[in-house]
């Protein structure tokens, strides 16, 4: 198994996604996004878009064709940067354990 | 969600001529439609937003909604006949190659009344393997081989059916053997009942339903069935399963025996049989594909048909969704030539659809100096794409969460609309045909396409609306013309045009669409190639059935499946097919310029270069400062030069003499090298270190006194509006279509 695993080293990287969510990355970010944002598609996190340009709602992919998103429960967003902090709070806690602030 | 969606019968549509539209409307009882032209799709709120012109026409009205269904899945399909009923023995077989056990039982052969049971159907089944299933009307019985089939191997099937030993035997023969799997067997056991056969006709790769045209689809390669009225013996079954014609001996006693191999570009399945029940092929399933005869002796199909006697039967395939006709447009004179949409919502507002195609100028004529080539091929291969949902890559390729649309709902859950050729069937298998007779979700005014970039979201068709917006804006009158128009009539069609535009991203070309640009270049035609990735893939059209493409990826090039080793050359035209590049006609040889860097974040910009100090350039750059960023702005990732880049390259065919008057840069490591663009795999192939990750804006004239300026970015046209309008790519664009439009013979350069 060589797919880049995150550890303790990439704590590093988080202000920088903190502060500036939707890029450009460092080489080093973007390893750990990598990581994070080429997993299967089973439960993988995503948005659907209900007011165009306004409104998102956060959703988990099924993985499965035909099936379709699950709506992540009170997780709507109005700026997409927002969105990629609270999903990569949540993946930062799913594959590290650890709870980002 | 979606409850009211629709397609029209032709893309582009003249005066005098009809558009038949098809509606289909899931719960809303009744719908208004009227025509509209469509002058900008993008709803950004921070660009100017969404222009529709309100265009009276007879067809507007109120519509009593009904519910249309899409049958998706390919199959053949044989019409009744004497001799295909009132079997009394009967020996048939095929040889099968299945894809996709794993999803249930499914069809080899069917004569079976879907009604009463009557009849006889061949099926797989992952475990069991070969069953017969049988029916008087009263009783259904099976029998089965119960031995494993084996995915994506030959196996040659067959089964008999003895009333006067009351025996059934059903075989299943590796044509490739493997310890513990794949061995042959068979069995013979008692006939459980004497089937009836009912005279439905007969079907192969599915079966006959109650509700539908047909069920149980097959997934995987079938070849050479056949069907005797006789009891036949194991040798004989097996030189009927050979490639070649029908052996004499065996005539007499063979119903019909359908060769794939026969006729591959065609819809029909022939039969070699005494009664030529030819079968039509239903939903388009791949053809040309290796059959268990291919030893790779031979890599073209047309050079040893008879190893391509195989179709690809897929349970997703689809051509036409063949819906009822819900009213028609019949363009008046003197109309004026747009992109156009019949427009239809719900009476409450809540729901709406926009059905687009063009309005062209009658055949032979032009109202405006000026066409833009719709890239409408292009469309049809991103028609329905699924990989925002199915690709694993789509958020490592966007660098951001994947947006989902209504439509991407949509077309997730209704996997009956067809896909797109990015996608993969349901068994694995890449898309190599797609088809724009059913609604396109992605084709249309107000989507955002994951691929878009940050921003807008645009990407082709949508995205091409940034050139109408603007063309509009600016004053300047337009012709709109599609792909389908240009593959129809060749030169003839380009031929009036002082200026061709493309589109943002003109990316797939048959040989007969690429020949006639070629020919209006030669002819003195001015080109205005504003996008990227152009000229990319060969493609082909069918011969009999309209408005369908095939693409064979071949070799390299940016895809998401890879055509098997020995199925490069199109069923539907017999040539080699895969990028222009490796077919020896580069897109730098036509247009200067050629694919190099992909990347769906955001956009860079455009520094000058000394060549847009050149005299021979002077023209474009009017207005333009020499320290000035090009484009430092846009709905399309922020910037003009994105998504998609094209780079002049000697090596590939630019012409030498062409002016390279500007490159990109601020792109991050998102943007990539296309694979083509290397042979070892080097550590900086990203925006921020690798030299040929740029786009360039090119200039060049013709020894006919035409010319050509190209933009070498999909994300061009979507700086356009910024400012009101008045910034410096809207500036150059304008310097070069004034220039073009001019008459003067542009001339090239001399030592």
């Amino acid at each position: 198994m060589t797919a880049y695993r995150i550890s303790e080293a990439d704590r590093a990287c988080v202000d920088e996604f903190r502060q500036n969510p939707l890029g450009p990355h460092s080489p080093d970010l973007l390893r750990v996004l990598n990581a994070m944002r080429g997993a299967p598609n089973a439960g993988k996190y995503c948005l659907i878009c209900t007011e165009p340009f306004r409104r998102w709602q956060l959703a988990r992919m099924t993985g499965v064709r035909g099936l379709p998103p699950e709506p992540v429960e009170g997780e709507i967003f109005e700026d997409l940067a927002a969105a990629e902090w609270a999903v990569f709070r949540r993946r930062w806690q799913e594959m590290t354990g650890e709870t980002l602030n | 969600m979606l409850k009211l969606v629709g397609y029209s019968d032709v893309i582009s549509v003249a005066s005098g001529q009809t558009i038949a539209f098809k509606v289909s409307a899931d719960g809303v009882p009744q719908y208004r439609a009227s025509i509209v032209r469509l002058i900008h799709g993008d709803a950004n709120p921070a660009g100017p937003g969404f222009k529709t012109a309100p265009v009276v026409s007879d067809i507007e009205g109120s519509y009593p909604g009904r519910f249309q269904p899409i049958r998706a899945g390919s199959y053949m399909v044989v019409d009744d006949h004497p001799v295909l009923s009132g079997w009394q023995d009967v020996t048939l077989g095929c040889l099968i190659w299945p894809t996709r056990l794993d999803a249930g039982r499914q069809t080899l052969v069917a004569a079976r009344d879907p009604q009463t049971g009557v009849g006889v159907a061949l099926e797989v089944d992952k475990e069991a393997g070969l069953v017969l299933v049988l029916g008087d009307g009263e009783r259904v019985a099976e029998v089965a081989v119960r031995r494993r089939l084996e995915t994506r191997y030959w196996t040659a099937v067959s089964v008999t059916i003895d009333r006067a030993a009351g025996r059934v035997r059903l075989s299943q023969r590796p044509v490739q053997g493997f310890p513990l799997v794949g061995q042959p067997a068979e069995v013979d056991v008692p006939l459980p009942l004497a089937p009836a056969i009912p005279g439905t006709g007969l079907m192969v790769a599915a079966a006959p339903a109650v509700d539908a045209p047909a069920t149980r689809h097959f997934d995987g390669k079938i070849e050479r069935p056949w069907i005797a009225r006789h009891v036949l013996d194991p040798a004989a079954i097996d030189r009927l399963s050979q490639p070649g014609p029908l052996p004499a001996d065996l005539a007499p006693q063979v119903v019909a025996l359908w060769d794939f191999s026969r006729d591959i570009p065609g819809t029909r399945a022939l039969d070699l049989g005494p009664h030529g029940l030819h079968g039509r092929l239903v939903n388009m399933p791949t053809r040309a594909m290796k059959g268990a005869a291919w030893t790779g002796e031979a890599q073209a199909w047309t050079d040893r048909p008879e190893h391509y006697g195989a179709i690809h039967f897929h349970s997703d395939d689809l051509y036409d969704a063949g819906w009822e006709t819900d009213f028609s447009w019949t363009v008046p004179a003197g109309a004026r030539s747009g992109i156009y949409c019949a427009h239809i919502r719900s009476e409450d507002g809540v729901y709406e659809d926009y059905i687009p195609f063009a309005l062209r100028p009658p055949a032979g004529t032009a109202t405006a100096p000026i066409a833009i080539l719709l890239p409408t091929a292009s469309y049809m291969a991103y028609a329905n794409d699924h990989n925002s949902v199915d690709g694993q890559d789509a958020e490592m390729l966007m660098g951001r969460l994947v947006p989902l649309q209504a439509g991407d709902l949509f077309i997730d859950r209704h996997r009956e609309y067809g896909l797109a050729l990015y996608d993969s069937h349901a068994d694995g298998s890449g898309v190599a045909i797609s088809s724009r007779l059913r609604p396109i979700l992605n084709m249309r005014p107000k989507y955002a396409s994951w691929l878009g970039a940050m921003g807008s979201g645009l990407w082709q068709f949508n995205a091409d609306t940034h050139l109408t917006d603007w063309l509009e804006a600016r004053g300047f009158a337009y012709d709109v013309i599609t792909d389908e128009d240009l593959e129809r009539e060749g030169y003839g069609l380009l031929k009036p045009y002082q200026v061709v535009l493309t589109g943002t991203h003109p990316e797939y070309h048959s040989t007969r669409m690429w020949d006639a640009m070629r020919a209006y270049l030669e002819r003195s035609g001015r080109l205005m190639y504003l996008g990227a990735d152009g000229w990319y893939w060969r493609i082909a059209w069918h011969r009999d059935a309209p408005g369908v493409i095939e693409v064979r990826r071949a070799e390299d090039g940016i895809r998401t499946w890879e055509a098997h080793p020995g199925e490069y050359y199109h069923a539907f035209s017999g040539e080699y097919g895969g990028l222009w590049r490796r077919l020896g006609r580069p897109p730098n040889t036509l247009v200067g310029q050629g694919f190099t860097a992909q990347g769906f974040d955001r956009s860079g910009y455009y520094v000058r270069l000394p060549g847009s100090y050149d005299p021979r350039a002077g023209f474009i750059f009017d207005g333009i400062g020499p320290d000035e960023r090009i484009g430092d702005f846009g709905l399309v990732g922020g910037g003009a030069a994105g998504l998609e880049l094209d780079r002049a390259e000697t090596l590939l065919g630019t012409p030498p003499h062409t002016l390279v008057l500007a490159s990109s840069e601020g792109h991050t490591d998102l943007m990539l090298l296309v694979n083509e663009e290397f042979a070892v795999t080097t550590p900086n192939l990203g925006g921020s270190q690798h030299p040929k990750v740029h786009g360039d804006l090119v200039f060049f004239e013709t020894a006919s006194g035409g010319a050509v300026f190209g933009v070498g970015s999909i994300a061009w046209c979507g700086s356009l509006s910024h400012d009101g309008y008045a910034n410096n790519v809207s500036r150059i664009t304008e310097n070069v279509l004034r220039r073009f439009l001019d008459l003067e013979p542009f001339v090239p350069p001399v030592d």
